[in-house]
């Protein structure tokens, strides 16, 4: 396996920022009830993430050190606020919907994370795809909740009704607490599937 | 001293770049948020005058709109309402207050000589789904469909008691689950509901 595809696979899979690292938590609990705005909530991110990275990277040599992370900060907060501004231009019903938490993606630890300890230290190819790595595997998580969580919490697929109107709807999926369990389930299945690495006590 | 300067120079050039960015992003789609707002309005009060058919597309809102609707404002406050072309008279007003988790919005339409409601829409809210939420389901909007309000009247103007509890005209059926929700919609009507309903009550058309 050449050093991309490592990369690119680690981010998703054994350095997932969800399950594996716990980053981006509030957004997992808060936009996980729908499909559609988990979706969009992900692309975002992952948008954000992968370019955030490139970005930081390509100005590593340059940037100085003293000011590195106020320099990370302001590049984030740009493409975050360029996502906000395409969303409300482009999908106004889905920016009111997702409300305060598209700005709070500047917050995410996710991509300052990553800006931090794999952008300002390699080049900007290999950053964009960690970033972008670690986008797809917040995307993924987030999709496994929230379909979960849509399907018993509203008995519908990405707003299509799939379950007959008899269904009794399981109310804690639709809040947050919900997304509580299905975080601990998926952090339970993924830590069997793939266990993370035992750190060797001294 | 030179580091210094390096690093405030880098800064300044920095924050250009990424001050400059979003502004003419923002510039270039003002127009189109303008448009979507504008579009919205229209749409909830043509929803809540129940005279929007179903699957409308944008232009027809807008057209559907400039024909029917004229806007009036009454002591500060934005009223809606049908022109004299129109085949009913109707009045609109947008509705805001305090929910169980933060603003509950909407639009509300009345009849204005008889203050019978024609129709209630929940535009914005922040209220559990599944509980509170269900105000946005169409059962428990379609309650409020003709019922008539008095804003003199020193009782709660409408009231929403538990299912199999009414006992009054204006009684409606609270959302099980979600008491506090429902006390704050009665709240909405006394308050803000009764407010808009006391200035078209003061200064009629």
């Amino acid at each position: 396996m050449n050093e991309r595809t490592r990369i690119f696979l680690d981010g998703i899979f054994r350095q997932n920022a969800v399950y594996r690292q716990i980053l981006g938590i509030c957004s997992t609990l808060a936009v996980t009830n729908l499909l559609t705005n988990t979706l969009v909530m992900s692309v975002g991110l992952t948008f954000v993430t992968a370019m955030s990275s490139f970005t930081v990277s390509l100005l590593r040599k340059i940037t100085p050190p003293r000011i590195r992370m106020m320099v990370q900060v302001m590049i984030i907060a740009t493409y975050v606020i360029v996502v906000d501004l395409i969303l409300k231009a482009y999908l106004p019903d889905i920016s009111e919907r997702l409300g305060p938490y598209v700005g709070l993606i500047i917050t995410n630890c996710i991509i300052m994370g990553r800006a931090e300890a794999f952008a300002a230290k390699y080049p900007p190819w290999p950053s964009f795809l960690d970033g972008l790595a670690m986008g797809l595997g917040y995307t993924l998580v987030l999709m496994s909740i929230a379909l979960v969580r849509e399907i018993l919490g509203f008995g519908t697929l990405f707003g299509f009704l799939i379950l007959p109107e008899q269904w009794t709807r399981w109310t804690i999926m639709a809040m947050a607490p919900g997304a509580f369990f299905m975080l601990g389930i998926v952090i339970w299945i993924m830590n069997i599937i793939d266990p993370p690495e035992k750190i060797e006590s001294s | 001293m030179v580091k210094i300067i390096r690093s405030v120079v880098f800064m300044l050039v920095l924050s250009a770049i990424c001050t400059a960015v979003p502004a003419w992003l923002k510039e270039s789609t003002e127009e189109r948020v303008r448009g979507h707002e504008l579009l919205k309005t229209r749409r909830n009060v043509l929803t809540a005058m129940k005279i929007l058919p179903d699957g409308a597309t944008p232009d027809m809102i807008n057209d559907i709109f400039r024909k029917s609707v004229i806007v009036q404002e009454r002591n500060g406050r934005t009223f809606w309402a049908t022109t004299p072309s129109a085949n009913t008279e109707l009045i609109a007003f947008a509705i805001g207050g305090p929910g169980f988790w933060g603003p509950i919005e909407g639009v509300v339409a009345v009849n204005p000589e008889t203050y019978g409601i024609v129709g209630v829409i929940f535009t914005k809210h922040s209220e559990t789904p599944g509980l509170g939420g269900r105000i946005d389901e169409s059962w428990f909007k379609d309650q409020f469909t003709d019922l008539l309000l008095d804003p003199m009247t020193e009782e709660p103007m409408v009231r929403l008691m538990a299912p199999g509890n009414r006992s009054r005209p204006t009684d409606v059926d609270a959302i099980t689950g979600a008491t506090e929700t429902s006390k704050k919609i009665q709240h909405l009507f006394d308050n803000d509901v009764r407010a808009a309903l006391l200035l078209l009550k003061d200064e009629p058309s």
